[in-house]
C-alpha cells in the first residue's frame, strides 16, 4: 500500500473513531464527513463534541483548532486529530 | 499582559474589606424554561450546572447591587464615604449609556467630589477594577472602592438557547487601602485580545447601530454569543495562561495557593480549567450553581462569598481569576488576613438578599 493509500485508510478509520467518540455522549453527527457540523449542531453540542474528541484521542483542543475551517466536520476533526498525534510524537515521527 | 508587583515599588496595597448583594428573586430552571428557554432542565443541569440565579425587580437597577454591595465592603473596612479617595465601578450593564453608573452611585453612597468612573471589561472586569484600585493606592490614594455590578437579566433573549440560562443579577465590592510591602494584593496581571471583540457583544445600542424600531425588532439589543465553543475554549485557556503568567512572574505555582477563586462562568467551564491547570478541585471555589453567571460581578462577589464562608486561615495565598467577552482575562494574587477574615465574615447577610 502507498503511502497516500495508507494515509486514506487511517483518515477513514480515525472518521469512524470520531464518530464512535460522539455517540457515546448522545451526540448525532451528520452522515456526510465533509458536511458542516456548525449548522448541523447547536453550540452545547460542538462543545461536547470537542471534549468527546479530546478524551477519546488524548489530545487538547486549544480555541484556534476549534473553528469552522480546522473543527467544522468529521473529516477536519479527523485531520485535526491526525496532526496533533503527529506533533505529539515529536519531530523525528516514529510510531 | 501587564503585571504589577506592588512590593517591587518598596510599597504594599491590600483588601481591607469585602461586600456582596444578590437581589431576592431566585429564577430556578423551571423559570427560564416557563419564560421561552428552548431547553430542558435536565440540559440546563448537565451544560452550565447551574441550578438557579437572582434576577432584579422592576425598578431595580446595577447601581442598587453595587449600593448593597459597597456599603457592605465600607463597613467591614471601617470606612465611611467621606474615607473613599476614588469609586471604579466596573459594569457591562450600567443604569445609563451616559452618565456612568459611577456617578449614580457616587450620590447614591453620598460621596465627597472623589473622582468616580465606569470601567468596562466584561466578566474580568472586578479585576481590572483592583488593578485600577491597586496603582491608584500606589500613587497616593488612602482609600479606593472596586465595585463590580451587571444586570445582565435585561439584556438576555429569554428565547435564545445559547444564553438564556446563564446568566444572574449580582454586585460584589472590595475596599482597597496602602499597606506594607509584601501584605494584601501580592500581584495583579490583566490583558486583552480585541481579536475576539465580537465573540460575546450586543450588536445594537452603540455607536455603530444605535437603538432604533428595527435592531429592537430583530432583537439586536440581546446579548449575543455566535461560537460558544470559541468563547468556552478562550476563557478557559484565558484564566489559565493568565494565572500561570502571574504565577511565574512570582516565581510560584498553582500548588502554593491555598484557594482559587475564578470567575464564575459556568460549572462546566471552571471543571474544564480545573482539570486542563490541574487545580486540586477542593481548592478552586465555585457558587455558579446559585448564583449563574454575573459577568464581572461574578468574581467580586464568589471573593466576597469565598472569605466569608470557605476554610481560610491568615497568611493562606488566594487566587482571583477572571476571563471573558473582549476577549479580557485578569489574575489577581491576595495573602488574607485576619482583619480582612472577619471584616468578610462580619457581613453575612448577602445569601438572603436581605439588607444588612
Amino acid at each position: 500500500m502507498n503511502e497516500r493509500a495508507l494515509d486514506a485508510a487511517v483518515d477513514l478509520e480515525l472518521h469512524q473513531a470520531v464518530r464512535a467518540a460522539a455517540l457515546q455522549r448522545g451526540i448525532e453527527l451528520p452522515s456526510g464527513d465533509e458536511e458542516d457540523l456548525t449548522l448541523a449542531l447547536d453550540s452545547f453540542a460542538r462543545v461536547e463534541l470537542l471534549e468527546a474528541v479530546e478524551e477519546a484521542f488524548g489530545v487538547r483542543v486549544r480555541p484556534r483548532d476549534a473553528t469552522a475551517e480546522s473543527f467544522g466536520s468529521v473529516a477536519k476533526i479527523a485531520a485535526f486529530v491526525r496532526a496533533a498525534r503527529a506533533r505529539a510524537r515529536g519531530p523525528a515521527g516514529g510510531a | 499582559v501587564n503585571v504589577l508587583i506592588p512590593s517591587t515599588l518598596g510599597r504594599g496595597v491590600r483588601i481591607a474589606g469585602v461586600g456582596g448583594h444578590l437581589p431576592a428573586r431566585v429564577v430556578t430552571n423551571d423559570d427560564v424554561i416557563a419564560s421561552g428557554a428552548p431547553l430542558t432542565k435536565e440540559e440546563i443541569a448537565k451544560l452550565t450546572g447551574i441550578l438557579e440565579r437572582r434576577h432584579v425587580a422592576p425598578g431595580e437597577a446595577t447601581t442598587d447591587l453595587a449600593l448593597a454591595a459597597a456599603r457592605r465592603a465600607l463597613a467591614g473596612a471601617n470606612k465611611g464615604p467621606g474615607d473613599v479617595d476614588r469609586l471604579v465601578l466596573a459594569t457591562g450593564s450600567p443604569d445609563y449609556l451616559v452618565p456612568s453608573a459611577a456617578c449614580v452611585l457616587h450620590q447614591k453612597l453620598g460621596l465627597s467630589r472623589a473622582p468616580a468612573y465606569d470601567l468596562t471589561a466584561a466578566c474580568s472586569g472586578f479585576v481590572y477594577a483592583l488593578d485600577a484600585a491597586a496603582r491608584a493606592v500606589l500613587t497616593g490614594d488612602r482609600c479606593v472602592l472596586a465595585v463590580a455590578a451587571d444586570v445582565r437579566s435585561r439584556f438576555i433573549d429569554p428565547t435564545d438557547r445559547a444564553t438564556a440560562a446563564l446568566f444572574g443579577d449580582g454586585a460584589g465590592a472590595a475596599v482597597v487601602v496602602p499597606a506594607a510591602p509584601g501584605e494584601g494584593i501580592l500581584g495583579l496581571c490583566i490583558g486583552a485580545d480585541g481579536s475576539g471583540h465580537k465573540s460575546v457583544h450586543m450588536p445594537a445600542g452603540g455607536s455603530v447601530e444605535p437603538a432604533s424600531e428595527a435592531t429592537v425588532r430583530g432583537r439586536r439589543h440581546y446579548l449575543k454569543m455566535a461560537d460558544g465553543p470559541q468563547v468556552y475554549l478562550s476563557a478557559v485557556e484565558g484564566m489559565i495562561e493568565t494565572a500561570e503568567a502571574l504565577l511565574s512572574h512570582m516565581g510560584l505555582g498553582f500548588s502554593d495557593l491555598a484557594l482559587v477563586v475564578p470567575h464564575q462562568a459556568n460549572k462546566r467551564l471552571l471543571e474544564r480549567m480545573t482539570r486542563l491547570a490541574g487545580l486540586d478541585p477542593a481548592r478552586v471555589f465555585i457558587d455558579v450553581e446559585r448564583t449563574g453567571n454575573m459577568s464581572g460581578a461574578s468574581s467580586a462577589f464568589a471573593l466576597y462569598d469565598a472569605l466569608s464562608s470557605a476554610a481560610l486561615t491568615a497568611g493562606d495565598r488566594v487566587l482571583l481569576i477572571a476571563a471573558g467577552a473582549g476577549y479580557t482575562a485578569g489574575a489577581a494574587l491576595l495573602v488574607v488576613d485576619e482583619e480582612l477574615l472577619s471584616a468578610a465574615r462580619s457581613a453575612t447577610t448577602a445569601r438572603t438578599g436581605v439588607e444588612a
